[in-house]
């Protein structure tokens, strides 16, 4: 049906207003779409990240059964000092790691006189820390270094809660291996941010030496590794399991996903509005290209009837309709997906900041995305809801009685 | 014999009212005919070439056209009728505005998907005398131009009936001459059957045959005198 195209092509353009509507509505649609989900993606993206590097890491390393049962006997679960430098070297030689940091995990007092605050601790290789969580931040005083042995660093929240400085001492209480009560002298050296404030308010990072002569040990709790990207945290974790068990090594290992619970629920959550607002917007669009179309018919209600007694049967009618919402689902998507990318790219560019979100101490510049999943799956929701809302008015126009339809002025 | 209608009838409801449009029509149109309907307005012309062109159904009777009983035929049915055995030309030329003539006069082809429409079409507008004026739309035209490819359009696909309502009404007096002898020219070269309904005195002058309904009612349906209008001014 050459002419088919052509005559819908020109009646997009004959009625030049009314398709500048409904392509309005189009483009409109696939915009928001992009650049909600592209500000989503982000959003995950920078969850994602900010978790592993603050904290997660991408894989941890623990003793076997230390997160079945280590919650309850820490003591009882932890790496052996002498297998050690044998695990590192193994990571070292099999994944390409950039970092593999062991950490001392404890909980303790911290007191400054006046009043004990619960800590939640950790003993850290200070030099491999700095890049394991570049993402935390320093809020006041300074790094921590190796040499100084009682140097601490204190989340936000539980600094506000002492009544210190920086440069004061504070004594921090924990229970040995066996069960002693020990207490050390640790000097407050910096304040720092985790981005989470749960964590911020609770978190105390000490040199692994300080942490274990706390706990009268020599062995650690876990080791961190940090990859030069996160999706090689699969194969990585492959190729250690098999290299550990070869060494006779009874470790367990734990990749980010596993242990980002939180992410995977705001990913869930985020993912339900998303859709809902995808549903919304659908609507929106459909009932507004629904309400164009059925004027377009209107208008042409004599020429369908001119059609009609031509020998157009009705399903020629309702393709010619439909053809014509092809068109303008074609156009509109597609600059849809332009005004959606260029969009995208300069919200990023204009690095407006972005309101702190819940149980987050830092602020961000809004990113979006320009994810290729997305722009495909909107590209074919818009063609889809140009069609489908043109559904209507196309069997209404084909339904017209062509008697009446030829009176029509 | 190409039409035939038997015991014809057609009410419309008006508000809670019944007009009869059509009252037990009984009428039989030969091949070749150049049939002219005449009556008063609001007499029953319009409704009797709906249900010949298969627009409009009868409430009762039957309706015969080529043998194929129109009553039988469901709205795909009547389209592919139309399609194949009627021309359809209008008071108000009914042109698709967007298209050239030349378009114009393909666009029924291209409904029925066939072939060699751009050649069949330009051989129907030279026979309208059309052959300048293929490329304009139909806003640069005329009347009586627009109503030309309106007429080319209708015996593009090369029906055995045209039916014409009013064809000459909205154009002058010259023009509609100028119509109608193509009409004429029309049924005498290529044998189309053609049924017009007019109030124009000059179109029953050209008829082979003048029929006159009233109230619905066929009263009248004789040959046209010896001394037609046309040989008047032949
Ligand atoms: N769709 C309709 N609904 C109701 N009544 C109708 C309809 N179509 C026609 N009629 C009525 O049927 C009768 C015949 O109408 P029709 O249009 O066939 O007359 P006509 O002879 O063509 O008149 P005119 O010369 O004015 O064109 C009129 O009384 C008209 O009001
Ligand atoms: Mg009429």
């Amino acid at each position: 049906m050459g002419l088919g195209w052509k005559v819908a092509l020109l009646n997009i353009m004959r009625n030049g207003r009314r398709s500048l509507i409904t392509l309005a509505a189009i483009v409109f649609g696939c915009t928001s779409l992009i650049v909600f989900g592209g500000f989503v993606q982000s959003m995950y993206d920078g969850m994602r990240e900010s978790m592993i590097r603050s904290q997660l890491g991408h894989i941890q390393i623990y003793a076997n059964g230390y997160n079945q049962y280590g919650k309850a006997e820490p003591e009882k679960y932890l790496i052996p000092d002498r297998d050690l430098s044998t695990i590192s070297q193994l990571i070292e030689s099999e994944s390409n790691a950039l970092v593999v940091a062991p950490r001392l995990n404890f909980n303790g007092l911290l007191s400054d006189g006046k009043q004990s605050i619960a800590i939640t601790g950790i003993g850290i290789d200070a030099e491999k820390e700095v890049m394991l969580s570049s993402a935390i931040r320093i809020v006041d005083g300074e790094d921590l270094f190796p040499e100084d042995i009682e140097a601490a660093h204190l989340g936000e929240g539980l600094f506000n809660a002492l009544d210190v400085q920086v440069g004061d001492y504070l004594t921090l209480l924990a229970s040995t291996q066996d069960g002693a009560i020990n207490a050390v002298d640790v000097q407050v050296m910096g304040v720092i941010s985790t981005g989470v404030k749960a964590l911020d308010d609770r978190l105390l990072r000490v040199n692994l030496p300080l942490a274990q002569e706390l706990l009268y040990t020599s062995d650690i709790t876990r080791m961190v590794v940090l990859l030069d990207e996160t999706q090689l945290t699969d194969t990585a974790i492959s190729t250690l399991v098999s290299a550990f068990e070869q060494h006779h090594l009874d470790l367990e290992l734990k990749s980010w996903e596993e242990l980002a619970g939180y992410y995977h629920q705001v990913v869930g959550l985020f993912n339900g509005v998303f859709e809902f607002i995808t549903v919304i917007v659908l609507i929106i669009v459909a009932l507004s290209i629904s309400n164009t179309m059925l004027m377009a018919v209107m208008e042409r209600t004599r020429e369908l009837g001119t059609i009609r007694a031509m020998g157009g049967t009705p399903r020629q009618v309702v393709s010619l309709i439909l053809l014509e919402s092809v068109f303008l689902g074609l156009i509109g998507s597609l600059l849809g997906l332009l005004m959606g990318a260029l969009a995208a790219k300069g919200i990023t560019y204009a690095e407006w900041m972005m309101p702190r979100p819940p149980g987050s101490t830092q602020d961000y510049p809004i990113r979006v995305f320009v994810v290729p999943d997305i722009l495909f799956r909107t590209f074919l929701l818009g063609f889809a809801i140009s069609l489908v809302s043109s559904l209507y008015p196309a069997v209404k126009a084909s339904r017209l009685p062509v008697v009446k339809a030829l009176r029509f002025t | 014999m190409l039409v035939e209608l038997e015991d014809v009838s057609k009410r419309y409801q008006l508000g809670n009212l019944w007009v009869d449009a059509l009252r037990g029509i009984n009428l039989t149109i030969e091949r070749g005919e150049f049939l002219a309907v005449k009556g008063p307005s609001g007499s029953g012309k319009s409704t009797l070439l709906n249900i010949l062109s298969a627009l409009d159904h009868c409430d009762s009777g039957s309706v015969e056209i080529e043998g194929i009983n129109l009553s039988a035929l469901n709205e795909h049915q009547c389209s592919l009728f139309r399609r194949r055995h009627i021309g359809i030309v209008f008071q108000s030329f009914n042109l698709i505005p967007v298209l050239t003539a030349l378009e114009n006069v393909i666009y029924p082809l291209t409904l029925s998907g066939t072939v060699n429409a751009k050649a069949r079409a330009e051989k129907a507008l030279e026979a309208v005398g059309l052959e300048q004026l293929m490329s304009q739309r139909p806003t640069q035209l005329s009347g009586g131009q627009m109503q030309r490819v309106a007429i080319a359009r209708a015996i593009v696909s090369q029906p055995n009936l045209i039916l014409a309502d009013e064809p000459t009404a909205n154009l002058d007096s010259v023009t509609s001459e100028s119509i109608m002898s193509l009409m004429k020219q029309l049924n005498r070269e290529q044998g189309v059957t053609f049924v017009i309904a007019t109030h124009d005195n000059y179109v029953t002058g050209l008829a082979s045959r003048v029929i006159t309904v009233r109230d619905g009612e066929l009263v009248e349906d004789e040959p046209s005198p010896p001394f037609t209008l046309q040989e008047a001014i032949a």
